[in-house]
């Protein structure tokens, strides 16, 4: 195992089992993710990237081979371990934002400071700061319903951010949103992606998502079909 | 949704427990001002007792009811980095405050309701004789009993939603 890698996957195998029929979701994927690298997975629904990605963020165990996450084999966490890996190392951002709807921008920027274990104060300063630093200091107290979708998604990678992981996982960030505020997430991602060193990494559809990644992987049915690179693909 | 059902429980503790004050202060007040003991006391106590189980059998429903639409919540602070501990902790800080303000008000209005009757019943200017440290002590029974049955009743939902996995919790439509 090299040890420059923020993420490495060994074949990675996940099967899941209906009755009498097994499911391979992952079949034998292998890669590597460096410090700082901005990659996205790509391929069409049902291709196994959320079941890749629920792996690489410790949300889910592969049936074969290992995942390292800055050089620790996460397959062998267990479960109190592996929330301390999805605290402090891994940053999550969803398709559908997932804000808590009775907590403010704030308390929900904030939330994942309570479990790092900082003291509220420190967390709503820590989200206040990250919260101005994407633009939304005149929104922080609104709750989710009053914010528009775009600054949902900003609300999101603020608490993906606030407790500083080395990785932000985000599964079709630009999903639920229109083509302009798209842009504006894709590029709020590139700029944390170069001003913070954070490795990112998404699962997406959307082919703008490739102006801002190193590269771009391509899955189909469960196995890693290609890798592309943004220089080999740029025209 | 969430504040209706919420609304629901905290009336349901509200009257549960309004009702148990309101019959053991009765006793009290009937004692006092007509030097006896009041007529079907342990029948009253039973009837008491069932107004708390069925409290206790509201705030469990209510409390499964939370867990049940907060899924989706729960898988999203797990993949936060919450642990299990924290999971429960949220409900059962929910069932306490439901417990405490719903526990407050209900002890509070059952032994005043507990001397308006024994006022009406005995007239109102023997009220002084009753000893007010007594109704003090039925109400504060009755907090008790709130926060204990909402602890309790919210213990099971708790712990069900804490042994979720991320994946799980996500996957789940209402």
């Amino acid at each position: 195992m090299s040890h420059d890698f923020a993420i490495e996957a060994r074949e990675v195998r996940k099967i899941y089992r209906l009755g009498q029929s097994a499911i391979r979701a992952v079949d034998g994927v292998s890669f590597n993710v460096g410090r700082g690298e901005y990659i996205s997975i790509m391929g069409p629904s049902g291709s196994g990237k959320t079941s890749l990605f629920n792996m690489i963020g410790g949300l889910d165990k592969p049936n074969q081979g290992t995942i390292y996450i800055d050089r620790v084999d996460i397959t062998k966490l267990d479960a109190f371990e592996l929330a301390w890996l999805r605290c402090r190392k891994v940053g999550y951002i969803f398709q559908t934002f997932n804000l808590i709807p009775t907590l403010t921008a704030l308390e929900n920027t904030a939330l994942p400071t309570a479990f790092a274990g900082l003291t509220p104060n420190q967390g709503e300063d820590k989200a206040r700061r990250m919260l101005e630093s994407i633009g939304l200091k005149r929104r922080i107290q609104h709750k989710p319903a009053q914010l528009s979708g775009g600054e949902q998604q900003r609300v999101a990678i603020a608490r993906a951010l606030v407790n500083d992981p080395s990785i932000v996982l985000a599964d079709e960030p630009t999903g639920n949103l229109d083509l302009r505020t798209g842009q504006d997430v894709i590029n709020l991602l590139g700029n944390m992606n170069r001003k913070r060193g954070v490795t990112v990494v998404t699962a997406t559809h959307d082919l703008k998502m490739i102006d801002v990644s190193d590269r771009i992987l391509y899955l189909r049915d469960g196995k890693l079909e290609r890798e592309e690179t943004r220089r080999s693909i740029a025209i | 949704m969430r504040r209706q059902r919420s609304f629901l429980t905290f009336l349901s503790i509200i009257l549960s427990i309004a009702f148990f004050v309101y019959l053991s202060s009765s006793v009290s007040v009937t004692k006092a001002l007509a030097g006896r003991e009041a007529v079907g006391q342990i029948h009253q106590l039973m009837i008491s007792l069932v107004s708390i189980i069925v409290c206790g059998v509201a705030i469990t429903n209510s409390m499964i009811m939370s867990v049940s639409e907060r899924f989706k919540e729960i898988g999203t602070m797990k993949c936060l980095g919450a642990l299990n501990h924290h999971v429960v902790l949220i409900f059962l800080i929910e069932g306490f405050i439901l417990g405490a303000i719903g526990g407050t008000i209900g002890g509070l209005s059952g032994s005043l309701a507990g001397l308006i009757m024994g006022g009406i019943q005995f007239g109102f200017e023997k009220l002084s004789l009753v000893p007010l440290g007594e109704i003090f002590h039925h109400a504060a029974m009755g907090v008790a009993a709130a926060l204990t049955l909402s602890e309790v009743g919210s213990i099971y939902p708790a712990y069900f939603a804490a042994r979720l996995s991320p994946t799980e919790a996500l996957r789940f439509e209402p």
